[in-house]
C-alpha cells in the first residue's frame, strides 16, 4: 500500500552499493592481521567518546552520546498518566521507542519501524527496567525516544549508555546508571565496540562464526542489566567477551558521570 | 517571578516586552535567533553515512537533513529527469506533543511546504540527476529531522536542506549502453550544483499588528497567524499565508524585506560553514 501520508518516490529504487563490487570487500579488511582498520592499536580499545545531556529544550531530560562515528539521540518526556486504563498498576512503565534515521546506515533505511528497530526497543527497555525506580512513579508512565543519527557499529550499546543518561537528567530515580558496552567475537580475537564494518566481517573459513555480545552493566552495584548475545561461540571465549565489556564499562562509567555533573552544574547557574 | 507570569499570562507578559520594542529573549522584532550551522560531506563531519548532510541549530530548534541518493527507473513521460524526495518528520523525540507512528497533520504540511520550495525554486535541476535516459536516473531521498521543537520549524528544514543540498556529492554511476551492466565508482565523485539558493524567513503576527520574525514555540502559539516568506535573492519562491489575521500591504512588504535580509544572512552562513572543517565532536548539537 502506497504510503499517502510521506512524499514517495518511485516505488524501486537501489542503493549505489549494490552495483560495487569492491564494497563488499572492504568489510572483509576492517580486521585482519590483528589490526584493526579504523588505527584502533588494540582489540580491548574503545573509540573516543562523547557525551553531553540536556540539549533538547523541550524535554525532561536528553542525552546526546557519539562513539565516534556512531551518533545517538535521546529525549525522555514523563512520568504521565498510562494512556489505556487496563495498563493500570503499582509499578511505573517505561515505554522505549529506538528509530534509525533514513539516512543513518550505508543503505537507505524506511520510515516505518522494522523488526530490528522493534527487537532493539524491548531490549533497551529490559536495559533500563532494572536500574529505574519504577515505584516511585506508580501508575504512570516514563517515555524514552531514541533516534539513530548514524550508525557505524555498537548502536544498541551507545543508545543503553544514552537513554540511562537522559533517564538521569530528567531527574527520574534510579539504583544505578546502565552503561552498555559491545564486543565482537572474530575468531579467537574479542573486538571491543565494533565499527560497522567489524560487525559485519566474514567468517574465516575452517573457524567458528563468532558473534557479538552486549552488555549493559550497572558499575557501582557490580550487577548486569542486560546481557545479549547472538553467534556461535565456545563459552570459554564469550565469558572472556563479557569480562572485557565490564572492564570497558567502568571506564565508561567515569565519563558518564561527569557528564551528569556537567548538566546538573550548568543547570544551576542557568536557573 | 517572571517566569510565572510567563506561564499564567503569556499574553501580558508578552505585551508588555513589545511596548518597548523587544522579546523576552533580548531580540528585536526583526532579528533571527543565534543560527549555528554545521554542514558534513562524505568524509566531512555530520553524517558521514549521508551524500550530504547539515545539522541546523536555530536558537533551541534544532534539525538535521541528510540526503540520500538512490538509483531508479525514470518516469516515461519525463525520462531524463531524476527524482527529489524530501519528507521532514516532526519525531517524538523533539517535543511532547508528538507521538512515534505515522507522521502528524503539520508533519505533513511541512513536508508539502518543503517540496514545494524545490519545486518552485528549481534549485536542484532534476536533469541533473540523470544516469542513462530511460533507463536510470538518481533518486534523492533529503530526509529533515526536528529534534529539538522550539518553534520556527519551517525556515530551519529550509536552510538545513539548502545547505545539506549545496554539500551532496554523488558517486559516478556507468551504464554499460550494450549490455545494460551498471557499475558504481566510489572514488569519483560529482558535487550536485545548485542553480539558487532558496532561504525562508517566517514571521508571527502577534495581537494583529505586531510582526515577530523567527518566533520561538511560545510566540508561535500566542499568535494570530503565519507569514512565510521564501526567495532565492532576486526572486520569490513562495509565499504563504495560511489564513490568520489579515494583514496590510505595508505589512507585507516587511516581510518580504526581512525575508531578502535573512536570504543575505543565511547565504554567508553557509559559505563560512563550508569553507570550516569542523570536527565531529565541535558539532552545533553541542556546543561548547
Amino acid at each position: 500500500m502506497p504510503d499517502t501520508r510521506r512524499i514517495t518516490g518511485p516505488e524501486e529504487t537501489q542503493s549505489p552499493f549494490a552495483f560495487c563490487p569492491q564494497f563488499l570487500a572492504q568489510s572483509a579488511e576492517a580486521f585482519s592481521d590483528g589490526k584493526r582498520r579504523d588505527g584502533r592499536k588494540a582489540e580491548a580499545d574503545h573509540r573516543p567518546v562523547f557525551l553531553k545531556a540536556g540539549l533538547i529544550s523541550q524535554a525532561k531530560g536528553s542525552a546526546f552520546a557519539e562513539l565516534d562515528k556512531t551518533k545517538v539521540v535521546c529525549a525522555v518526556y514523563g512520568p504521565h498518566e498510562v494512556a489505556r486504563r487496563e495498563d493500570f498498576s503499582m509499578q511505573g512503565q517505561i515505554s522505549c521507542e529506538v528509530k534509525f534515521a533514513p539516512f543513518s546506515c550505508r543503505v537507505r533505511r524506511q520510515h516505518v519501524q522494522d523488526g530490528r528497530e522493534k527487537d532493539l526497543s524491548t531490549q533497551l527497555l529490559e536495559a533500563l527496567e532494572p536500574a529505574v525506580r519504577l515505584d516511585s512513579f506508580p501508575k504512570s508512565q516514563v517515555d524514552v525516544f531514541v533516534t539513530v543519527l548514524e550508525n557505524d557499529g555498537s548502536a544498541l550499546s551507545a543508545a543503553i549508555t544514552c537513554a540511562s543518561l537522559a533517564l538521569a537528567d530528567a531527574g527520574i530515580e534510579m539504583y544505578d546508571l546502565v552503561v552498555a558496552c559491545t564486543a565482537r567475537i572474530h575468531g579467537t580475537s574479542i573486538l571491543v565496540d565494533p565499527s560497522f564494518s567489524e560487525e559485519n566481517l566474514k567468517t574465516v573459513s575452517g573457524e567458528k562464526p563468532g558473534g557479538q555480545v552486549t552488555l549493559g552493566f550497572m558499575p557501582s552495584l557490580r550487577q548486569v542489566s542486560a546481557l545479549c548475545y547472538h553467534g556461535d561461540t565456545d563459552l570459554d571465549v564469550l565469558s572472556q567477551a563479557t569480562q572485557r565489556c565490564q572492564d570497558t564499562c567502568h571506564k565508561l562509567y567515569q565519563v558518564v558521570q561527569d557528564t551528569l555533573v556537567k548538566s546538573v552544574e550548568q543547570r544551576m547557574n542557568n536557573s | 517571578m517572571a517566569d510565572e507570569v510567563r506561564t499564567a499570562q503569556p499574553k501580558e507578559f508578552y505585551r508588555k516586552y513589545l511596548e518597548q520594542g523587544v522579546r523576552p529573549d533580548n531580540r528585536e522584532l526583526g532579528e533571527f535567533r543565534p543560527t549555528v550551522l554545521d554542514i558534513g560531506s562524505k568524509n566531512g563531519s555530520c553524517i558521514s553515512t549521508a551524500e550530504g548532510s547539515a545539522l541546523i541549530r536555530l536558537g533551541n530548534t534544532i534539525v538535521i537533513c541528510g540526503i540520500k541518493g538512490e538509483l531508479a527507473e525514470p518516469k516515461t513521460e519525463t525520462p531524463t529527469e531524476g527524482y527529489l524526495v524530501p519528507n521532514v518528520e516532526l519525531s517524538a523525540v523533539c517535543s511532547p506533543q508528538f507521538r512515534p507512528g505515522p507522521p502528524s497533520e503539520q508533519a505533513q504540511v511541512l513536508s508539502q511546504f518543503v517540496a514545494n520550495v524545490l519545486k518552485n525554486s528549481q534549485c536542484v535541476e532534476l536533469e541533473d540527476l540523470c544516469i542513462a535516459p530511460g533507463k536510470m536516473v538518481w533518486v534523492l531521498y533529503a530526509d529533515l529531522i526536528c529534534l529539538d521543537y522550539d518553534g520556527n520549524v519551517a525556515d530551519a528544514c529550509v536552510l538545513a536542506l539548502t545547505a545539506a543540498l549545496s554539500n551532496t556529492s554523488l558517486p559516478v554511476v556507468r551504464v554499460d549502453e550494450e549490455t545494460g551492466k551498471t557499475e558504481t565508482d566510489f572514488k569519483e565523485e560529482k558535487k550536485i550544483q545548485l542553480t539558487c539558493t532558496p532561504i525562508s524567513a517566517t514571521s508571527a503576527i502577534f495581537e494583529d499588528n505586531v510582526l515577530l520574525v523567527d518566533p520561538t514555540r511560545q510566540e508561535e502559539e500566542l499568535s494570530t497567524g503565519l507569514v512565510t516568506v521564501v526567495t532565492d535573492g532576486k526572486n520569490i519562491c513562495s509565499l504563504e499565508k495560511p489564513g490568520g489575521s489579515p494583514l496590510k500591504d505595508q505589512q507585507m512588504r516587511l516581510c518580504i524585506e526581512r525575508a531578502f535580509q535573512r536570504h543575505t544572512e543565511a547565504c554567508n552562513l553557509i559559505t563560512q560553514s563550508q569553507g570550516s572543517t569542523l570536527s565531529t565532536l565541535t558539532s552545533p548539537l553541542v556546543d561548547r
